[in-house]
């Protein structure tokens, strides 16, 4: 045996990022990737396309945890790089606010580069969003020139020039010609009404303002101002904000949405948004959405219902897009399609279900893996001869999931490299990887409400001396509330916004609110990233008293916002039986980690005297206050 | 030689000398009445014992083979050796049996992997027989059993697991 002890080829057994997965076996699964291919080959017509739309979402299928949903959606996205814009949906966790945790990955994702292989971006890499606001201007432009609104000495050519330009690679675009150009046509008398009519003409139907939709992606793409591009992006988020910004990129004043805006009208507009950036996506590639790890959803009902209306509204409403839902048969069957009214299960395509791996592709896969570590091929035979993996694993069955051939490799690994048993990985040791994933990819580490929706809800089920429950508020957002023994109460709302309207917004509602529940308050969780509220506002003063009183904003640090996120992805992987621990098991483990977090939560302001840990204390049950 | 083998299993069994037998002697015991070598594969999973005293002969040996001997006795027909056994020995869930029930499930669930415990609602016959005839499509290459979810299921779809690789499936897909 050579010096391999500590190193089992066959450790890695789960997908963590969809961008980095393992070569494909020989002929494994490529039947449901061909059949993803062929439904999006029916959105790819040419460009600008303004009318194509699926009939179905779809459904991808294992009848048991790794089989490979997710390597198959990293096959299926890396086989379209170049021409969809590929979203995964990470589960929302609040069917009130689904949408809007939909349109904040989707926004999320193209404020990016194009993803690729190759590892990092350089700072001056475009999005994907200036991608898609150059094709929107380049086509719109095209057709001007076409009908003589703007003259040109051969306007077939130049419309065909501009109409193949966005084909191809953004990145080597003159941006500042392009920034004269745009800028010069917004000053014009006419040509910014012309290209709103020709958004018209071409039928989209937008649900924002189209004149507001051109000058967010003019800014966004060619303004220098960076706070303006921002303030886009909360725009396009459908967050509010301040009207002096909304004037400097030249969005109407009925567009702007509104910092008092109850978060059911939010979601209503971030679906609005949804919808539209799915008609833009015509001028430029087609969307693929993705919801892997649906067994999240089977947790409550009304989640599994959400999505299932989610489905319903893009089958139905969005077009240039592929919705596609991966999920294992008995969560799918037994907590989720469960909930669907039929309306809901009758947007689903027939399912594509995997297969597992065959003793050729087996064999394959475990060559590839030890000779993959660098172990001398004299220690791979003598592994093989001795261990005979195959002949033991596949004696009773012709097929079997990935992981499972994995894992009983990694057991036989441990036994021939001479380690005493293959000792379960320490759940302190899972989350230290699961930290060090979360920092190989630092742009996963952006605000993102349902993972802290998760953290106070879910994971501090249990806390000794705590009622955790939800509270209905008037709008139909359930929002996270901690009881005490001593009768107090903390609600937690989440707000991704530093506009200070809306902070204004925030302030007035808490303060109702704790009037009229005494011996309450409110907790809002930031994340490093987040710029700060605004101290220059007329009351920013009161926002500093309220702190002392019964609003609470917690900054997270960056190493507790990824201990924070990594816990999430451990968690989740364990409801997904990723992992071989039970989410409750845990859940058990993570929970006193935060004990520093949960102290935060109940030191002042309201609740000095009461530290962690606690009495006992049980779970509690849904009740509804009037709140916003 | 068929005649003679099932002659003695009923005899090991009526005698209850066979439903005790655990594994490996199970196994001896079966290769000393083929005259060949012990093959460990041979066995398949251990069911629940017969109260004894309350069986009929026939029961008692139906038990048997459905039981511990089912993969010892799909073996046998496999090999020719349970040729001519009487009417009342012969298997009671033939392959287009189960190929019908199989298909009426999985249309029903929409999916082809389907619970064992579906594909036997279809089937007028005893679970334990289609756990057997499960277990040697498996050996044979011609159906792919997978985990399914045991902590979504209920006790019914537990019971209706089988055993590969010592762990519990309670999912079978069928290859045309």
């Amino acid at each position: 045996m050579d010096n391999t002890p500590f190193q089992n080829p066959f450790r890695d057994d789960i997908v963590f990022d969809l961008s980095r997965i393992e070569p494909s076996i020989t002929g494994l699964n490529n039947a449901p990737l061909q059949a993803l291919l062929s439904e999006f080959s029916l959105l790819n017509h040419p460009i600008p396309r303004h009318d194509a739309k699926l009939g179905h979402a779809l459904l991808v299928t294992s009848p048991q945890a790794g089989y490979g949903k997710s390597h198959l959606m990293g096959r299926f996205f890396k086989e379209l790089n170049g021409q969809a814009i590929t979203v995964f949906i990470r589960p929302f966790e609040d069917p009130a606010s689904c949408w809007k945790s939909i349109l904040d990955r989707i926004v999320h994702g193209l404020d990016a580069p194009e993803p690729c292989e190759k590892e990092g971006h350089t700072a001056g890499d475009p999005s994907l969003l200036d991608a898609l606001a150059y094709a929107v201007f380049a086509h719109l432009i095209a057709d001007l020139v076409e009908t003589g609104q703007i003259p040109s000495p051969s306007p077939s050519e130049t419309a065909r020039a501009l109409r193949e330009a966005p084909r191809q690679s953004y990145k080597h675009a003159p941006r500042a010609q392009w920034a004269r150009q745009i800028n010069g046509l917004f000053q014009h008398p006419e040509h910014p009404l012309q290209l709103v009519r020709r958004l018209k003409v071409r039928g989209l139907d937008l649900t924002a303002a189209p004149r507001a939709w051109l000058r967010v992606l003019q800014t966004y793409a060619w303004s220098d101002n960076e706070a303006l591009r921002e303030s886009c992006l909360d725009w396009l988020k459908g967050e509010s904000i301040d009207e002096d910004s909304a004037k400097a990129i030249g969005i109407p004043v009925w567009d702007i949405p509104r910092p008092h805006a109850s978060m059911g009208q939010v979601n209503e507009l971030c679906k609005g948004r949804v919808l539209d950036l799915c008609q833009l996506a015509g001028f430029y590639r087609p969307f693929i959405f993705c919801f892997d790890q649906t067994e999240n959803y089977g947790k409550d009902p009304l989640l599994a219902r959400a999505l299932g209306e989610v489905v319903q509204v893009l089958t139905d409403q969005a077009y240039h897009q592929l919705t596609v839902l991966t999920a294992n048969l008995d969560p799918w069957t037994k907590r989720i399609r469960l909930h669907w009214e039929e309306a809901h299960q009758a947007r689903l395509g027939l399912p594509m279900e995997l297969d597992g791996l065959n003793r050729q592709q087996a064999e394959e896969l475990a060559y590839r893996r030890l000779l993959g570590t660098g172990i001398s091929e004299h220690a791979v035979q003598s592994f093989l001869e001795h261990q005979r993996p195959l002949n033991a694993l596949f004696g009773e069955t012709p097929c079997m999931g990935v992981r499972t051939f994995l894992q009983g490799c990694q057991r036989m690994w441990a036994n021939f490299s001479a380690l005493s048993r293959p000792s379960a990985e320490s759940f302190e040791d899972l989350l230290r990887r699961y930290i060090d994933r979360t920092e190989d990819r630092t742009q996963r580490l952006v605000y993102d409400r349902d993972i802290l929706y998760w953290v106070v809800y879910d994971l501090a089920q249990g806390l000794s001396g705590i009622q955790v429950d939800r509270v209905e508020t008037r709008s139909g957002l359930f929002l996270p509330r901690w009881r005490t023994a001593t009768q107090h109460q903390i609600l937690f709302s989440f707000e991704a916004s530093s506009q200070w309207q809306r902070w204004q917004v925030i302030l007035e509602r808490t303060r109702n609110f704790c009037l009229s529940h005494p011996k309450s308050k409110v907790v809002y969780l930031r994340t490093p990233e987040q710029r700060p509220v605004p101290e220059d506002w007329p009351n920013a003063q009161e926002l500093e008293n309220a702190k002392h009183h019964f609003l609470h904003i917690i900054e997270l640090d960056s190493g507790e916002a990824k201990e924070i996120y990594a816990a999430y992805a451990l968690y989740s992987d364990a409801v997904q039986k990723n992992i071989p621990h039970a989410p409750e098991s845990v859940a058990a483990f993570l929970r006193p980690r935060f004990h520093t977090l949960w102290e935060r939560v109940l030191q002042d302001p309201m609740i000095a005297g009461l530290s962690y840990p606690f009495r006992s204390g049980s779970r509690g049950g849904k009740v509804s206050l009037a709140l916003v | 030689m068929s005649d003679k083998m099932m002659a003695a299993i009923a005899k090991l069994a009526l005698e209850g000398k066979l439903l005790p037998m655990q594994g490996r002697r199970a196994t001896a015991e079966f290769a000393r009445l083929l005259g060949e070598k012990p093959r460990t594969t041979w066995v398949s999973e251990t069911q629940g014992t017969p109260e004894p005293g309350t069986l009929s002969a026939s029961a008692a040996l139906r038990r048997a083979r459905i039981g511990r001997l089912g993969g010892m006795l799909g073996l046998a027909r496999k090999n020719g050796l349970a040729r001519g056994l009487p009417e009342e020995n012969k298997p009671l869930v033939d392959r287009a049996q189960l190929h019908a029930a199989y298909k009426k499930a999985a249309y029903h669930a929409g999916f082809s992997n389907v619970l064992i415990e579906e594909v036997h609602q279809y089937m007028n016959r005893p679970l334990d027989d289609l756990k057997a005839l499960l277990l040697e499509e498996c050996r044979a290459g011609r159906a792919v059993p997978s985990l399914g979810d045991w902590s979504l299921s209920s006790e019914t779809a537990r019971a209706a697991g089988i055993f590969i690789n010592g762990r519990p499936h309670l999912r079978i897909r069928l290859l045309e």
